[in-house]
């Protein structure tokens, strides 16, 4: 166990950039702008004289019809009043909607960069070190291949989540108390209006339970990826790529099916996962109710083990 | 004695180029080797076949293990020091202490932050800040404070200034003298671990061509200083290595005993520089 802390550690200690400023920043970028543009609306709003059409959708009604509104020179800081009014009188659901959305989308940015940066660990997980020879210095210690293998792939699939999970529940932590300030002028029930209906504890439990189904899903994936970065002797970026590529092409040409090429699609892009979100994620994990699932749990493993061996024979490059 | 590293036949190719054939020896616990050869002789390999850093035929066993399947048990009795830096340039050296102490059981973390401490390497340095010599002073700093019974050092001191290299020398002495644990070393400045050193195994082309200890050295070969007028004489005794030094012969003779070679001249014994240029250059006529 102490090994394994200590594994995980290493990793933590190597990728500091990735793994803890870089979710650092974007936080930091994002709660700035969010309260530069609410400060600066309220500071700033009395005067910002907005004439003629002001369009503004998504945050303000009715999600599915965009709405123009006609205002003759009126403050900006009125118009966000109005519009918070009619919120505000919005159904419950519609609010949920509508928070939904903006919740999410703040979170967003952090999504999509945890994605890359799991995907770029575990590229170049198992390659850097015999680049740069420091393999011949992690292997004089007694640490097993197959410990090894299973620190950097809890790294990826866990640790980093994780860290990324804690920095999305910050923000919208930040996103809450934001709006509530900057509709407390506004005279109406925030309780009623911003807060209850975000339902953030519920809101965590559901995405904890997405990120838990991603990792999942995309285990073969990543287990492929580790498997390319244990033996490519260079540039593994093109062999992770190109040999499902030739798969395809391969299936395209002399198969004339849709076996792998479909089963590649789904896997690399959890895309349609995403829209599936937003039927609950029961209904996602309904998914991983099938043979293919089981599939994937095999595959993964053959591939990690491919891993564990090539690590074994691993030598500087 | 108890024997620390058993090999029996090990070979390894790559392609049709053997870098190891058919190589046979043995290391005896306390023992401190030199394993010595030009480049491309095949030392790495062989060191990293005790290491289980690298796949090879034949029968291998280092502390009871075989290096292939069982390398981080080896680990646990055995410390590798590589030539030039192989600590990741991003490692803080207070991370590598952390790390080194938390997978490693007999790692001695004040020891190692005694011997750091008589350098001018501080905790929070990178490894990348540090120049050459500081990299492997750390890395020995690690391995010293691990209670091992094999210490492997490949160049540890290549690259390094001669102000270094004598240090890192005295050092290792001074902490391993006298106990129980067996060194391998390989270097080029075969002078520098002459008088360090109780075995020698010579390896040319993937092949040992010479294994003894120290104290069989005067027994086996000689050198003479060789008179004019016995060297018809000397020739005839097949000497295997003749060099010009002053206007005379001096030869080098293997397995003759010093009563026959004692009337030809000047009687020596040769140095481990002599004798490895007699050997490489041996096979190679």
């Amino acid at each position: 166990m102490k090994t394994l802390t200590t594994l995980l550690k290493r990793e933590f200690w190597e990728h500091k950039k990735t793994f803890f400023y870089l979710p650092l920043v974007i936080m930091a970028l994002a709660t700035f702008f969010l309260i530069a543009g609410m400060g600066s609306l309220r500071i700033l709003g009395d005067d910002l004289m907005v004439g003629g059409h002001v369009e503004i959708n998504s945050r303000t009604a009715n999600t599915d019809d965009q709405q123009v509104y006609e205002h003759s020179s009126m403050p900006l800081d009125v118009i966000f009043g109005e519009k918070l009014a009619e919120f505000d009188l919005l159904s419950s659901a519609d609010k949920e909607k509508v928070l939904n959305i903006a919740y999410l989308s703040f979170i967003s940015p952090l999504a999509t960069v945890l994605w890359a940066v799991i995907f770029m660990y575990f590229l170049t997980c198992l390659y850097d070190d015999r680049k740069d020879r420091s393999i011949l210095f992690w292997k004089s210690m007694p640490v097993s291949d197959t410990m090894t293998v299973v620190s950097k792939l809890l790294t990826g699939l866990v640790v980093l989540p994780v860290i990324f999970f804690v920095a999305m529940l910050v923000l919208q932590v930040i996103l809450m108390l934001a709006s509530v300030l900057f509709a407390l002028g506004y005279g109406i029930d925030v309780w009623q209006t911003l807060i209850a209906p975000a339902n953030l504890i519920g809101r965590w439990f559901s995405m904890a339970a997405f990120l838990v189904f991603l990792a999942l899903w995309c285990l073969p994936l990543f287990a492929w990826v580790m498997l390319v970065s244990s033996w490519a002797k260079s540039v593994p970026l093109a062999w992770v790529l190109g040999i499902p590529v030739v798969m395809v092409i391969f299936e395209q040409v002399f198969f004339r099916t849709d076996m792998v090429t479909g089963y590649i699609g789904r896997h690399v892009f959890p895309g349609g996962m995403m829209s599936r979100l937003a039927e609950g994620v029961t209904s996602v994990y309904s998914s991983l109710m099938n043979v293919e699932f089981l599939v994937s749990l095999v595959l993964a493993t053959v591939m990690l083990a491919g891993a564990v061996y090539f690590r074994s024979k691993a030598d500087e490059l | 004695m108890s024997t620390v590293v058993q090999a029996q036949g090990v070979s390894k190719h790559y392609g049709d180029f053997a870098a190891l054939d058919n190589v046979s020896f043995t290391v005896e616990k306390g023992s401190i080797v030199g394993l010595i050869g030009p480049n491309g002789a095949g030392k790495t390999t062989a060191l990293k076949a005790v290491l289980g850093l690298t796949g090879f035929n034949g029968e291998l066993s280092v502390m009871g293990h075989d290096p292939r399947t069982g390398r981080h048990h080896v680990m646990e009795n055995v410390c590798f020091v590589a030539d030039v830096g192989v600590l990741p340039r991003w490692l803080k050296v207070g991370e590598a202490l952390d790390y080194v102490e938390g997978v490693h059981p007999r790692f001695n973390r004040l020891k190692a932050e005694a011997l750091l401490k008589e350098t001018n390497i501080g905790t929070m340095q990178k490894v990348k800040q540090l120049s050459k010599g500081m990299v492997t002073q750390l890395h020995l700093a690690l391995v010293m404070a691990i209670e091992v019974d094999l210490l492997v050092l490949d160049e540890p001191t290549l690259g390094l200034d001669i102000l270094y290299r004598k240090a890192f020398y005295d050092r290792l002495l001074n902490d391993y003298f006298d106990k129980e644990t067996s060194i391998i070393i390989t270097t080029h400045q075969v002078e520098e671990i002459e008088t360090l050193l109780s075995h020698l195994l010579f390896i040319d082309r993937g092949k040992i061509v010479l294994d003894s200890t120290m104290d069989d050295l005067p027994k086996r070969y000689a050198q003479v200083l060789v008179e004019p007028e016995q060297l018809g004489l000397a020739e005839s005794l097949q000497p295997i290595h003749v060099r010009e030094m002053l206007g005379r012969k001096s030869m080098i003779f293997e397995n003759i005993d010093q009563a026959t070679l004692a009337p030809l001249g000047e009687l020596h014994v040769p140095s481990v520089a002599d004798l490895f240029v007699a050997k490489m250059q041996r096979g190679r006529v």
